[in-house]
């Protein structure tokens, strides 16, 4: 009987939170959708968000340029296809690599920075001071970040692909010597620019879920220091649970 | 100051048999009181007697669980959060700890209700926002972050915030708690001259003995989730109530429990 109960309560609670993040969804859609637009705002978050996460998306993508260029070579030596290499780096680094690592990385960087920002906020009831001022946290606080987040990855998706397909042609053209035509013409071939627009789509996605959960998480935290610690944990958990996951429902829709 | 006795059927705002509790605490069982439009109305009693959460029920940041809140006949329990920000226009709140955005400079954070809500030109609000951190001692810290200024600081920056667009019902928590006395006496000062002037309904909260003897025309006493008095501030002097008189006098034996 004790275990019923508590496996209710933790399905009654599990719901209820979903329910929570639904509508704090549905608001802060609304809030991006509806005036006040706050142009500023959103610019400077593309700034803080999009500058602010390039380098590291930049390192991350030129090292995983580097070991998918190393491991592809090594495995299609086997076979003595080893200018198939770059096709092969390409297409899977726009479906899938770009868009998961931009996700991954941003959630660090400044999903992180999202939820204890706003978590900060509540615990010095700037929040509070907001909706007393008449003013919707939902447009002021929320909507720039969600909207500039999902703005700013496709970007970052690309420059972090760019990078990886120079850092993975250096080496396997320049380094490991595979022919440079051949190595370009199965690029050209193997991959479309379909491919790098859903990449970009999915990048564009994984922004908006990312920053929706980091808000969220800040939003609904305990006002207190721990609850500034436990937003910024969950919502680094989260946001990469959900991209991967989404990650899997995107492909399977979009290939 | 002069005295100013309140018409009580001129009411602004009205509680009526107002409940909230958070887990096990009960915080108000039965709250009823009346704000007299364009007076200054001072909520007084013990720490932890929720007299700030009664602030922000009054502008709908906090929801009752039982009982009405009546702003001009109309109860804003009801009210969806779309409409309580419409309504809130008309307030303005001074939060116990300021409040201040950390994001921003003193400037920019006093400057935020006007350009949020008014299309004044950037000089006249740069004239509006000196003139105002003149008036709380504060022109040398215009352009200071909200970190950079010491708790009391931040308190008057947040007055000055608070102030400057003239609200309908302007609400004070703890204005002067954490000042100096000379301070203390400017933002009194200041609490009572910005009444004055523009005739702006005043809820303060405060546990300040000096403030409550000469400022108010009307005090409430908040107590274990009841009002146990109410009454000008003329009529302290005289009430034989147990609660205001262990209050007033700062006694440690009465009715008022030291937990």
């Amino acid at each position: 009987m004790v275990l019923f109960n508590k496996v209710g309560q933790i399905t009654l609670s599990n719901f209820h939170s979903l329910g929570k993040f639904f509508l704090f969804l549905a608001n802060s859609t609304s809030a991006i959708i509806r005036p006040p637009y706050r142009p500023r705002l959103f610019i400077g978050f593309l700034d803080t968000i999009g500058f602010g996460s390039m380098l590291i998306v930049v390192l991350t993508s030129a090292a995983i340029g580097l070991v998918m260029g190393v491991q592809g070579y090594l495995i299609l030596q086997a076979f003595g296809i080893t200018y198939i290499t770059g096709g092969m780096v390409a297409v899977s680094m726009t479906r899938e690599l770009a868009p998961i690592l931009a996700g991954l990385m941003v959630t660090a960087r400044a999903g992180s920075a999202m939820a204890a920002e706003i978590s900060s906020m509540k615990v010095g009831e700037q929040v509070d001071a907001l909706r007393a001022m008449a003013v919707s946290p939902y447009s002021y606080i929320i909507a720039p970040r969600i909207l500039a987040t999902t703005v700013v990855m496709p970007v970052l998706m690309s420059i972090g692909l760019v990078v990886s397909l120079l850092s993975s042609y250096l080496l396997v053209v320049v380094i490991l010597g595979v022919n440079d035509y051949m190595y370009r013409q199965y690029v050209d071939l193997l991959l479309s620019f379909s491919d790098y627009v859903k990449g970009m789509i999915k990048a564009a996605v994984f922004g908006f879920i990312l920053s929706s959960i980091s808000c969220y998480q800040g939003y609904y935290s305990r006002a207190d220091a721990t609850g500034v610690g436990i937003a910024t944990t969950n919502a680094v958990i989260w946001s990469s649970v959900m991209i991967l996951l989404s990650d899997s429902v995107l492909t399977l829709i979009l290939f | 100051m002069k005295s100013n006795t309140p018409d009580m059927r001129d009411v602004i705002v009205e509680f009526q048999g107002v409940a909230k509790r958070f887990g096990t605490q009960e915080v108000h069982k039965d709250i009823t009181l009346k704000i007299p439009r364009g007076k200054i109305t001072y909520i007084v009693g013990p720490s932890g007697t929720g007299k700030s959460v009664l602030l922000k029920e009054m502008i709908g940041l906090i929801r009752p669980d039982k009982g009405a809140i009546l702003l001009d006949g109309e109860d804003i329990t009801k009210m969806s959060e779309k409409e309580l920000l419409l309504l809130r226009r008309r307030f303005s709140l001074l939060f116990q700890q300021g409040a201040l955005f950390d994001f921003m400079s003193v400037f920019d954070n006093v400057a935020f209700p006007l350009r949020e809500h008014t299309k004044t030109p950037p000089a006249e609000i740069k004239s509006k926002v000196v003139n105002l951190l003149t008036k709380v001692g504060l022109k040398h810290a215009i352009y200071k972050m909200p970190g950079e200024l010491s708790g009391g600081m931040k308190k008057r920056v947040a007055l000055a915030r608070a102030v400057i667009l003239h609200p309908e019902i302007l609400m004070y928590d703890e204005p002067v708690a954490g000042l100096d006395p000379i301070m203390s006496s400017v933002i009194d000062n200041l609490i009572y001259t910005t009444q004055q002037q523009f005739n702006i309904t005043t809820v303060v909260v405060s546990h300040d003995i000096q403030s409550i003897l000469t400022i108010p025309d009307y005090i409430y006493m908040l107590y274990k989730g009841y009002i146990v008095y109410q009454g000008t501030k003329e009529d302290i002097k005289t009430s034989d109530n147990p609660y205001i008189v262990q209050f007033i006098n700062a006694k440690k034996d009465g009715p008022i429990e030291v937990a």
